[in-house]
């Protein structure tokens, strides 16, 4: 079965596709760092942040339905953890009500905290889908160990992308088969179903484990990962980080 | 004769007490190509897995005259070249250079010859051209070949196959076979497809229990039906029968 979760839009051609994997990790990782220390009330910068990325997501291509989609997965995440901050903070009370015993009170302040989570969030994860999208995995992968990441993370992580496909096929294998033999039950009987299952997955990966580690030694590996160097900055790059780099500051020093 | 291969009485145990091997004796000489048959659970993987130093017996394997032990491993995964069932489990790595070239990185290589090596053994698999390619992209029977590619790029003096054409539609097989044919080295293959062991190998050894049963010419083996029947290689009398 073929599955494009991962790399559906990394064949496009556009400026930022064209890219050294290096530059777009680090200009990702310095527009994040840059979200996340702008002050809470400074709206104009997060405008402006905005732009910068929506400009760079227009260059490159990237269907904006297809971005959008992507992006709204964070929200779950961010609104478990953030949803209670406007009843905890203290100051101006927005509004407040009684729910049986309990008193509860909203402020300003803590609502205005949740909406600046929940935008720096949004901002942080459009970057990570324009690094992600625009980049190949493997491209990535050795941006990584270039940059000085350790060896062994960046193979956890080429694992990952090789078999996540693979554990993908075999979960949609394990419940076509289960549903050609499914003839109703209870909702007890089919949680307990879908229990063997997961433990089903988990013991085929540890000896898919097994045999891919027999493998890996039949080819001399001896726990220490070797690999070539093979990328290379070209001009655009430089250029790039330049201008990226540029804008971040100016909007510091202009906005703040 | 160069011994390529040299086992005498090798047993191995699996650590819950499961008995893999039984006095193992076998020589496989330069230039042979070899087939080992026998039923599910003969000990077929598990003889292979000795054969480069995975699995270690109670006694010493000796690969082109060089015991297999700690300090000769490096070198014994050199010459022999195991190439797994599953492709899937053969071809970890994101892209097929990566794969390719994941041996002779190892072997510490310089980057050219390494580049050399995946580009030859890309070659001899009749798939050059493909090593950006994902594995996950990639058809079973290209996945085979890359499998194969991963282990000539260390150019081996033991080709080690388990269960080569399993999978493979008929034209995908006969293509590999042609393709292995043509490879020069010495050859153990392991297989349940004796279209495969007639078409390949001269000499055949069948497994049963741990043991070795029988041991000859591919011809002889594979027209003794009552031997093949035995050992449950060959369909019972009645079954054979065409149905109408």
């Amino acid at each position: 079965m073929k599955h494009s979760f991962i790399d559906q839009y990394n064949d496009l051609d556009s400026l930022i596709h064209r890219l050294d994997p290096r530059t777009k990790l680090i200009t990702s990782l310095a527009f994040i760092v840059a979200v996340v220390l702008t002050p809470v009330s400074n709206w104009r910068v997060f405008a402006f942040y905005f732009c910068l990325i929506a400009a760079l997501l227009i260059i490159s291509k990237l269907p904006p339905l297809y971005v959008l989609k992507r992006s709204l997965v964070i929200f779950p995440f961010v609104l478990l953890i953030a949803i209670f901050i406007p009843f905890f903070k203290s100051g101006e009370v927005a509004g407040s009500y009684n729910i049986w015993l309990w008193q509860v009170s909203v402020t300003y302040d803590g609502l205005l905290i949740l909406a600046n989570v929940v935008v720096k969030a949004w901002l942080s994860i459009l970057s990570l889908i324009l690094l992600s999208a625009t980049t190949k995995f493997t491209e990535l992968l050795k941006g990584l160990r270039q940059l000085g990441v350790p060896e062994v993370i960046v193979l956890i992580l080429s694992f990952m992308y090789r078999y996540v496909f693979i554990l993908v096929d075999e979960v949609m294998r394990m419940r076509r088969a289960r549903d050609s033999r499914n003839f109703g039950g209870s909702r007890l009987h089919k949680l307990r179903t879908i229990g063997n299952m997961i433990g089903t997955l988990f013991i085929r990966s540890y000896e898919r484990g097994e045999r891919i580690y027999a493998a890996m030694l039949s080819r001399g590996f001896d726990s220490n990962v070797r690999s070539l160097r093979l990328l290379s900055f070209k001009r655009v790059d430089a250029y790039f980080g330049a201008a990226f780099g540029l804008a971040l500051i100016a909007s510091a020093i202009i906005f703040w | 004769m160069d011994k390529v291969v040299d086992i005498e009485n090798l047993s191995f145990s699996y650590p819950d007490g499961h008995q893999g091997l039984k006095d193992i004796n076998l020589v496989v000489y330069f230039g042979e190509n070899v087939a080992l048959i026998g039923p599910n659970g003969a000990g077929k993987s598990t003889l292979l897995l000795h054969l480069n130093g995975i699995l270690h017996g109670n006694s010493m394997v000796r690969i082109c005259g060089l015991p297999v032990e700690e300090k000769n491993l490096k070198e014994i995964r050199r010459k022999v070249g195991l190439v797994f069932q599953d492709p899937e489990d053969q071809l970890f790595s994101p892209t097929v250079f990566d794969d390719v070239a994941f041996g002779p990185i190892n072997m510490g290589y310089s980057e050219l010859e390494v580049k050399q090596r995946v580009a030859q053994a890309l070659k001899w698999v009749g798939m050059d051209g493909y090593e950006q390619r994902s594995p996950h992209h990639l058809s079973v029977g290209e996945r085979k070949r890359i499998a194969i590619a991963t282990v000539l790029s260390l150019n081996p003096q033991l080709l080690v196959l388990d269960e080569p054409t399993s999978n493979l539609d008929p034209r995908s097989k006969w293509s590999l076979i042609e393709l292995l044919r043509q490879l020069p080295m010495t050859k153990v293959i392991a297989a349940h497809d004796l279209e495969l062991v007639s078409a390949l190998c001269q000499r055949t050894i069948i497994l049963d229990e741990a043991r070795i049963v029988a041991e000859s010419t591919t011809t002889n083996i594979l027209n003794d039906i009552p031997l093949l029947r035995t050992h449950g290689l060959a369909p019972q009398e009645k079954a054979i029968q065409a149905p109408g």
